[in-house]
């Protein structure tokens, strides 16, 4: 099985070296895509140092969804098998890698890593928590499907959601998005439990006093999917 | 009816505008494609400068007092429709400008591979 990791990175000079390294020790069979999704920082030059990984550099910042579709392409164009999907903050736990290929090895399409059936590790904060069951709720309203973790970025994707996410890939708010997406075209989903640490260095990118704002601007997003043709 | 100044003021500049993206088009200056909705909007507004009578009509219909005011709401939907264009058309380009990155980038990949194995 040819198994790929895909990373996005945006200005994560200070955690990716890091990540990468356990990455490398940790999984040596599988390879490591990183796309710098336009850094201004050193982010890409502390990823050919690594040398533990291929990089893709575009030319500009697409955001998280627009880069992350680049790593399903060339998964696609290299025809692997599993795609493993990570955050490039040291978020994820690569020890949870193994347990996620192997449900897709079971027939699995996407597997979501989730924090919420163990409740272990790093929980989110209380408001981060209020929004995740609302996305919870909306996508159990559209799809019947109960994904505890909707905005996990924890995720492994079978050749059938490879094909689908390079041709078509949600740019605004891709994690609870792509789930729609997966369901609406039959897709096999299923969450797994694993273990989430807090950022190693820096601030996440959602949240913050326009929560609410944030919010009003997903569930959009979300109600749109759910009207849009496959 | 409206005020045979407001009209001459009126079909001068629409007259000149017209000529001024003709001219435009015809020097390759501006795309055929993008200004079909500034021509037919244009032509739109002489139709009814030149003939009052239209105005009057569109105005009976739809219970508006005063044709200029006719005149101004006519203005306000070819400038949507115009901008809801320009719209569809940024969204467009979004998507093609995104592809074009996401293959720029693996193309880039592949040369820095190809480059590697020739060593």
């Amino acid at each position: 099985m040819k198994k790929l990791i895909i990373i996005p990175v945006f200005n994560e000079e200070a955690n990716i070296s890091i990540v990468l390294s356990e990455l490398k020790s940790k999984c040596p069979d599988t390879d490591i895509l990183i796309i710098d999704d336009g850094s201004t920082d050193a982010s890409y030059k502390v990823c050919v140092d690594t040398r533990a990984c291929e990089i893709i550099r575009l030319p500009m910042n697409l955001g998280i969804g627009g880069a992350r579709q680049t790593g399903f392409k060339y998964a696609l164009n290299m025809e692997y098998d599993v795609v493993i999907q990570m955050d490039g903050d040291g978020q994820h736990d690569p020890a949870d890698i193994n347990a996620m290929v192997a449900e897709i090895e079971n027939g699995t399409d996407l597997c979501i890593g989730s924090r919420f059936i163990k409740y272990e590790g790093f929980q989110s904060s209380f408001t981060r928590r209020l929004g995740i069951s609302v996305i919870y709720n909306l996508i159990k309203m559209i799809t019947g499907k109960r994904i505890t973790d909707p905005t996990s970025g924890y995720r492994a994707c079978s050749r059938a959601a490879i094909a689908l996410f390079a041709r078509e890939y949600p740019h605004d708010y891709p994690e609870p998005e792509s789930i729609i997406t997966a369901a609406k075209n039959k897709l096999v989903i299923k969450e797994i439990p694993v273990t989430m640490n807090a950022r190693i260095n820096g601030k996440s990118t959602i949240g913050g006093s326009d929560s609410v704002y944030f919010m009003i601007k997903i569930t959009l997003a979300i109600l749109i999917d759910a009207m849009s043709k496959k | 009816m409206l005020d045979y100044r407001l009209q001459i003021v009126l079909l001068s500049a629409t007259l000149s505008f017209l000529i001024y993206i003709i001219d435009m088009v015809r020097n390759k200056r501006l795309e055929l494609h993008y200004i079909i909705i500034w021509l037919f909007s244009a032509i739109a507004l002489i139709v009814i400068t030149i003939l009052p009578g239209a105005l009057h009509l569109i105005s009976q219909l739809l219970h508006i007092q005063e044709p200029v005011n006719t005149l101004f709401m006519s203005l306000i939907f070819f400038l949507i429709m115009i901008i809801f264009s320009l719209t569809k058309i940024l969204s467009k380009n979004f998507v093609r400008v995104s592809t074009l990155a996401q293959e720029l980038g693996i193309v880039k990949l592949e040369i820095e591979q190809l480059k590697r194995q020739m060593k």
